[in-house]
């Protein structure tokens, strides 16, 4: 436990020493309140944006899925960078075993991408509460953001970052890349509507429903909840586990 | 020439056509299985496409990322010629493949001439893989240039809606699927290759600087 504990511990550290993924959360942060950023403009533009649950759900279903892109490139080296400076043959070397050298870089990649989120919604939160122009209450955006990160930060995070070590570990990084963008850009170029999303959608799949839902739809289908947040766990796990499966990825024990 | 061709190639690796054969084949039983609702052609061969050969050219065709670069840019004759090439022989198979998934989709599904498929492709991708290029040349290290280029990709696919600004539509970079009025979009390809010829003349300069 104390080995996985390390991994853990130096996968977390090492990942917010990179430049890279503040570059990201920077350029995200800056795309999201150009878009949502409660100005005249966006006021008159975005009908509900005098909302925070809304501004929040804005924020989870749109916004952060450049974020999430971001972080899905800079995970996806992890395992195959350890092959090819030899640190794992090192590893290998060592006492530690496979279960605790992949459960530490799985749980350490999710406490990373789940911290990142929770960075730029608090980040985004925060702006628009002081620079809003009319009043609301510290609650009114509280609510919104506790139930973005209960409800959609914890499997998405799974999903991302479980999905972006493992399957690398195991298939060619570059194959990784291109199925990823073909499901982000998917998750980018659907129009929301008024009936069920389908429930593979990352960031504005049905679960985002539970943050904010527009007035003229008052539904929300909780089968498609309930699917949404399926396939995300689902995938995270099960890409997580083919890693465990794969004999020849550690010695044999 | 044929030798480097040949050697770059080698240096690609296997993967890089099992890949380019899988997602042309996916992109091929797509357009034979997709509904009509869908804007098959521009979403594949203006939005996706040209994000493979992105790929292709910041992953495959990596330059400042390879661990012989200080070498080479010590002693090749020309740094510019040995990005340049790398890159066009990355960009070419890349398009190669997008042509064989042009003609496969052709015959599953019409929707648009051979010649106007070609002519929404190419500017898109020349741009994207030409800034993973110079992104390529810029940061040593490894996925950077296709983590920048990845996230722009993705930035521009989000923000269709900046389109209601008078004068964006020309510099949009996936114009036909955003249904953009029709006299526009070949203004606007014809901008978008200016642009990444802009960008290999950066490259130019920040090669003969590295030389």
């Amino acid at each position: 436990m104390r080995n996985m504990c390390s991994v853990l511990h130096y996968e977390f550290k090492m990942q917010f020493q990179r430049l890279a993924a503040w570059g990201v959360l920077l350029a995200a942060a800056a795309l999201s309140l150009l878009d949502n950023f409660p100005s005249a403009g966006n006021l008159a533009r975005l009908e509900f944006l005098n909302e925070p649950a809304y501004f929040v759900y804005r924020i989870v279903s749109l916004d952060s899925l450049v974020l999430l892109f971001g972080l899905m490139f800079l995970l996806a080296g992890r395992i195959p960078l350890d092959a090819k400076t030899g640190m794992k043959s090192l590893l290998m070397a060592s006492p530690l075993k496979k279960w605790q050298y992949v459960l530490g870089k799985l749980l350490g990649g999710f406490l990373y991408v789940f911290s990142m989120l929770c960075i730029f919604l608090f980040l985004n939160t925060a702006v628009y509460f002081i620079g809003t122009p009319f009043k609301i209450s510290l609650i009114e955006c509280a609510v919104p953001v506790v139930k973005a990160v209960l409800a959609s930060f914890i499997p998405v995070s799974l999903f991302v970052s479980f999905c972006s070590i493992a399957l690398p570990g195991m298939i060619d990084i570059r194959f990784f890349y291109v199925l990823a963008a073909i499901l982000f850009g998917f998750n980018a170029a659907y129009v929301g509507s008024a009936e069920a999303m389908p429930f593979y959608l990352i960031t504005s799949g049905d679960l985002a429903r539970l943050i904010w839902v527009h007035p003229g739809w008052p539904f929300v289908d909780m089968g498609s909840v309930i699917a949404n947040g399926c396939f995300l766990a689902g995938s995270g796990f099960v890409s997580g586990c083919l890693l465990f499966l794969k004999h020849r990825f550690w010695r044999s024990e | 020439m044929k030798e480097r061709i040949k050697s770059e190639v080698k240096i690609f690796g296997i993967n890089f056509f099992l890949v380019s054969a899988v997602f042309t084949t996916a992109v091929i039983v797509l357009s034979a299985t997709t509904g009509e609702l869908l804007d098959f052609y521009p979403v594949s061969f203006e939005v996706a496409f040209p994000f493979f050969a992105a790929i292709a050219a910041g992953e495959w065709g990596k330059t400042g990322a390879d661990s012989n670069f200080d070498i080479i840019a010590a002693q090749s004759s020309s740094l510019f010629k040995w990005v340049l090439l790398r890159y066009l022989t990355a960009f070419a198979i890349s398009s190669l493949a997008a042509g064989l998934g042009m003609a496969g989709a052709s015959v599953m599904r019409y929707e648009m001439p051979l010649w106007e498929l070609i002519v929404i492709y190419l500017p898109p991708a020349f741009f994207l893989s030409s800034l993973c290029a110079l992104s390529g040349l810029l940061c040593r290290q490894e996925h950077i240039a296709s983590l920048i280029s990845g996230v722009i990709w993705l930035v521009i696919l989000l923000t269709r809606s900046l389109l209601r600004f008078p004068g964006l539509e020309y510099i949009y970079l996936f114009i036909r699927f955003a249904k953009a009025p029709d006299n526009v979009w070949l203004w606007n390809k014809g901008l978008v290759t200016l642009a990444g010829l802009f960008l290999w003349g950066v490259i130019y300069r920040k090669c003969k600087r590295m030389g």
